[in-house]
């Protein structure tokens, strides 16, 4: 009596298990939300959060992403008498060294890039990660956006697999991705290593490095809430720059 | 509790998808490996990965899997396959230890899909280190579902079971799990991975 009640116990599991996985591929097979709705966003709607200043950023960014609220925070809700906290900073940027070349730019350093520039977005990316993908249209509004104000977004392409280490691939790839920002070429992942210490490196993974070469902004992941974060900074310390 | 499902179908969402492999083929080839314990297994492989995925984002663990860290790696490897294939019934300890081993050392080598869900526990794993543990493990139980699924099945559908239990589906989980051994120690596992995904690429 009592195996049959674990049989039947087991049974139900199994077939939960199996609507789940079914469900979920049929009622999104691709669940991560889409970061245009993020770069369609007007900058006026952005929410001035900091990053690591929200009490809970994960109960905060599962409605985030679900789709954007309407009730997002305007400046003008937010106007306070008190200037907005700067946002911190994080630790110091590496270089980018023993790189295989640039694309997109006839720059041949990122320490000449962020000479030209007030701030300088990094990300690192590799053109067969579906995750990177669905942020290249929020990087791309935010190129459009900030390019004449002195922002710069530079993607580190560290493949991941050997046919993402192929230029021609990556010069294909990146035309039919619409990447028209500056790409360094991180072949060996050299870069990919020494910016992400430890065992594993993420991709994506956005950086902000601002004209001192400080680290103002950390991010891994997708998450259209993450890269309205990024917008929001790089207006923060735009506005920060120029008080 | 919107976070919990989210993270539970945002590990789902992955399953299919390649750079899940790293973590997947290793745990199925050990579940075939492990005939008469494969629900310990299951369970303390789903562990070790969401363990060894937490740890080094939380700070924990720092060593680069390169050099002579390789070689043992992959003898530790092989030694859970071993582990797994020889564990009886009762000896859950010895499961358990594959299981745990088995799964740590393949979230090792994983470089996962990082969507906004895992985002967010690598991004707080150091300041909030409890949660976004609990929440990477319930995002491995999301990503390695379908490992976990046929565990139970045997129990579910005692018929399934006996086809499981044949030799020849732990011969070829030894089978896998030797190669998965030796790719890892001759440094061509990622070559091996990165060719199953650019199979599925199109590219």
């Amino acid at each position: 009596m009592k195996s049959s009640y674990a049989r039947y116990g087991a049974l139900l599991i199994v077939l939960a298990g199996i609507a789940v996985i079914v469900w979920t591929a049929v009622a999104d097979p691709d669940t991560s939300p889409t970061l245009a709705e993020a770069a369609d966003a007007p900058s006026t709607e952005l929410s001035p959060a900091v990053p690591g200043d929200s009490g809970d950023a994960m109960e905060a960014s599962a409605a985030d992403d679900a789709a954007p609220s309407p009730t997002t925070t305007t400046p003008a809700a937010t106007t306070t008498t008190e200037p907005p906290e700067p946002v911190p900073v994080l630790g110091t940027a590496f270089t980018l060294s023993r790189l295989d070349g640039w694309l997109n730019t006839d720059a041949t350093s990122l320490e000449e890039i962020r000479e030209q520039n007030t701030l300088t977005v990094v990300q690192f990316w590799t053109f067969g990660c579906r995750n990177c993908k669905k942020t290249l249209d929020a990087l791309g509004q935010l190129h459009a956006d900030f390019r004449d104000r002195g922002v710069e977004v530079v993607g580190v392409h560290a493949p991941e697999f050997a046919y993402e280490a192929d230029v021609d691939n990556i010069i294909e790839a990146a035309a039919e991705l619409g990447v028209v920002w500056p790409i360094a070429l991180d072949t060996t992942k050299y870069n990919f290593h020494v910016w992400q210490e430890g065992p594993t490196g993420y991709w994506p993974r956005v950086y902000i490095i601002d004209s001192e070469n400080q680290i103002r902004f950390d991010r891994r992941g997708d998450g259209a809430h993450t890269y309205r974060e990024l917008y929001a900074t790089v207006e923060r310390l735009l506005a920060q720059e120029s008080a | 509790m919107d976070t919990l499902v989210d993270t539970f179908t945002e590990g789902i969402s992955v399953i299919t998808w390649a750079c899940t492999l790293p973590i997947a083929l290793p745990g199925l080839a050990l579940m075939l490996a492990a005939r008469r314990a494969r629900l310990t297994v299951g369970l303390l492989y789903v562990t070790g990965v969401a363990l060894m995925a937490w740890a080094p984002a939380a700070g924990y663990w720092r060593t680069d899997l390169s050099g002579l860290v390789v070689v043992i790696a992959a003898v530790l490897a092989a030694g859970t396959y071993l582990a797994a294939w020889k564990a009886p019934a009762g000896n859950w300890p010895l499961a358990a230890g594959s299981g745990f081993v088995g799964g740590a050392i393949a979230s090792w080598l994983w470089r996962p899909c990082v969507g906004p869900r895992l985002g967010d526990i690598l991004n707080e794993a150091s300041a909030d280190e409890l949660r976004t543990l609990a929440l990477m493990g319930v995002y491995a139980v999301g990503a390695l579902l379908p490992l976990l699924l046929l565990a139970v099945l045997p129990v579910a559908v005692p018929a399934v079971g006996r086809v499981l239990d044949r030799r020849h589906f732990a011969i070829a989980g030894a089978v896998l799990g030797g190669m998965y051994a030796i790719t890892l120690a001759i440094g061509l596992y990622d070559d091996l991975i990165g060719e199953l995904y650019r199979i599925s690429s199109g590219y």
